[in-house]
């Protein structure tokens, strides 16, 4: 039993890891209707940025704001040299350039800081907690608040903020829009960079658990599009849900099912993306998108 | 001064060229309504004024100013609001999101709020379903919402492309009941393009006929609707 609930307690750390690159990804999605494939590999250039100001001698809380800052930066000069002006172009496009972006942010990562992984100092140091038969770490309650500030976040700026509104409707229907007089390439610029932010808290907070090396998102970013998917890709909660659905079940598989293993469990994401888009591509808490006749 | 004055306008989509040379004016308070058939290039006119549609020569002169070449939203800020063709509504969005859309650019929060309930007062549809999705609406439903929304931007002109279309007739009765309502009682200055001759001519103070891409004639709509000629050369009625 103690086993069952360690393994449930392990795959909640690490389903909040993918729950936190989801937000990522659903943000981007919401706030300016583009799927980024790079969300994980800038997440982790924006972690190697807060590490590298650390280890210049920065105070550790000052780089990890930042690196934020820096990010929000760069996710809209991306955005500004790279999608802008694909404006006109089809999805299959703009998902190429994203794809593109991914092997442009990990290459950079392993040209600055090489292939080998980096110590990175924990938010909340300290030992471990205990509660009755099960250990949790200083790394698991420091995800799960920043992962639930984030939620809160940016629940209320979508439905409760002027600025949340536009970047929503400029994503949904953006020529519309335009007519209606919205900037919508602003908010697009806005949606880029507050996405890159959330990717980079994202990157610093779970670093100390995965360890940070340039292919620390490699395969969380399959998990978080798994987590996205489940939850319907254009829902903040479901994106957090789907994470924790996804670490637990993953954990639990490789646990209880020996064909799976250590080594298959990458396979136990992918199938949930299968399985979503086969029998509710909405997802969990996705409303299905009205469509005009 | 006219409120709008468009003269030689041209404007198409690349290389082929929708316009020719199109040239019309509006008054303070008037409804101008531009009939044609498909093709004519009346929605291009009413994209190239607000913007959508790159114009290559003329001159749009919106209350004494030049416009053309502006952004959408730059032209929206100045006062020009245009409700597109079909279901100008954001349908995944509650209708009052989409009236607070209208307002987006609008910094004068009380305002906003005195706006809403002054157009749910005129269209009691949208008080009642406020918090409905805007895609669960009714066709005649959406484009009174869809009107609402652009005149949340407080416009001095307001640009509508075929709201008719779509609609059963007796909605469509109701809906230009209802414009033309707004136009004697607010003084709103509306410029309609329209396939649906009788109804809008109806309705409306002065028309243009635009023909391939050039006005081919004009004049009173009264005038316009009685003339025989005018019928069967370019409506078809």
């Amino acid at each position: 039993m103690s086993l069952f609930l360690q393994q449930v307690v392990g795959g909640l750390t690490i389903g909040a890891v993918y729950a936190f690159l989801a937000l990522a990804l659903v943000f981007c999605f919401r706030s300016t209707g583009v799927v980024n494939f790079a969300q994980g590999e800038m997440a982790v250039f924006s972690t190697y940025l807060a590490w590298q100001m650390h280890a210049w001698g920065v105070p550790f809380f000052l780089a990890i704001a930042g690196s934020l800052g820096l990010s929000l930066a760069i996710g809209a000069a991306v955005y500004w040299a790279t999608i802008r002006p694909l404006a006109n172009a089809s999805h299959l496009a703009v998902v190429g350039v994203t794809v593109g972006l991914f092997f442009c942010f990990n290459s950079l990562a392993q040209l600055v800081w090489g292939g080998l992984g980096k110590d990175f100092p924990q938010i909340l140091p300290g030992p471990s907690w205990r509660l009755g038969p099960v250990v949790i770490g200083r790394d698991t309650a420091s995800i799960f608040l920043l992962l639930g500030l984030t939620l809160v976040a940016l629940y209320v700026f979508f439905e409760h903020t002027r600025l949340g509104l536009g970047s929503r409707a400029a994503a949904a229907a953006p020529v519309q829009s335009r007519q209606a007089g919205l900037p919508v390439q602003r908010l697009f610029l806005l949606g880029w960079g507050v996405a890159a932010l959330i990717g980079a808290l994202a990157g610093v907070t779970v670093a100390p658990e995965l360890g940070l090396s340039p292919d620390m998102m490699l395969l969380t970013v399959i998990y978080a599009f798994a987590a996205a998917t489940l939850g319907g890709f254009n829902s903040l909660v479901g994106a957090v849900v789907g994470g924790l659905v996804v670490g637990v079940g993953e954990n639990l598989a490789g646990t209880y099912i020996p064909a799976i293993g250590g080594d298959l469990k990458v396979s136990v994401a992918l199938f949930v993306i299968l399985l979503v888009l086969l029998v509710r591509p909405s997802g969990l808490f996705g409303r299905p998108e009205a469509v005009r006749l | 001064m006219k409120l709008l004055e468009v003269a030689g306008l041209c404007a198409g989509y690349g290389r082929s060229e929708v316009l020719h040379s199109v040239s019309f004016d509006i008054d303070e308070g008037e409804i101008v309504v531009m009939l044609g058939v498909n093709g004519a290039g009346k929605t291009t006119t009413l994209r190239a004024l607000s913007g959508l549609v790159d114009s290559t020569r003329g001159r749009i002169v919106f209350g004494g100013e030049p416009i053309r070449g502006l952004a959408p939203e730059a032209v929206v800020a100045r006062g020009i609001a245009h409700v597109p063709e079909g279901r100008g509504t954001f349908a995944d969005f509650t209708v009052r999101e989409n009236l607070l859309l209208g307002a987006w650019f609008r910094s004068d929060r009380e305002e906003i709020v005195r706006d809403i309930a002054s157009w749910e007062t005129f269209f009691p549809i949208l008080r009642e379903r406020r918090d409905q999705r805007a895609g669960t609406l009714s066709g005649g439903e959406q484009q009174m919402l869809a009107i609402a929304r652009a005149l949340m931007s407080r416009p001095r002109l307001l640009l509508l492309d075929e709201p008719s279309q779509g609609l059963a007739p007796l909605v469509i009765r109701e809906l230009f009941g209802r414009l033309r309502e707004l136009n004697r009682e607010r003084g709103t200055t509306m410029f309609i393009v329209e396939q649906n001759a009788r109804l809008s001519l109806d309705m409306a103070h002065r028309a243009y006929i635009l023909q391939a891409g050039e006005v081919a004639t004009s004049g009173p709509a009264a005038d316009m609707r009685d003339d025989e000629n005018v019928r069967r050369a370019y409506l078809g009625v």
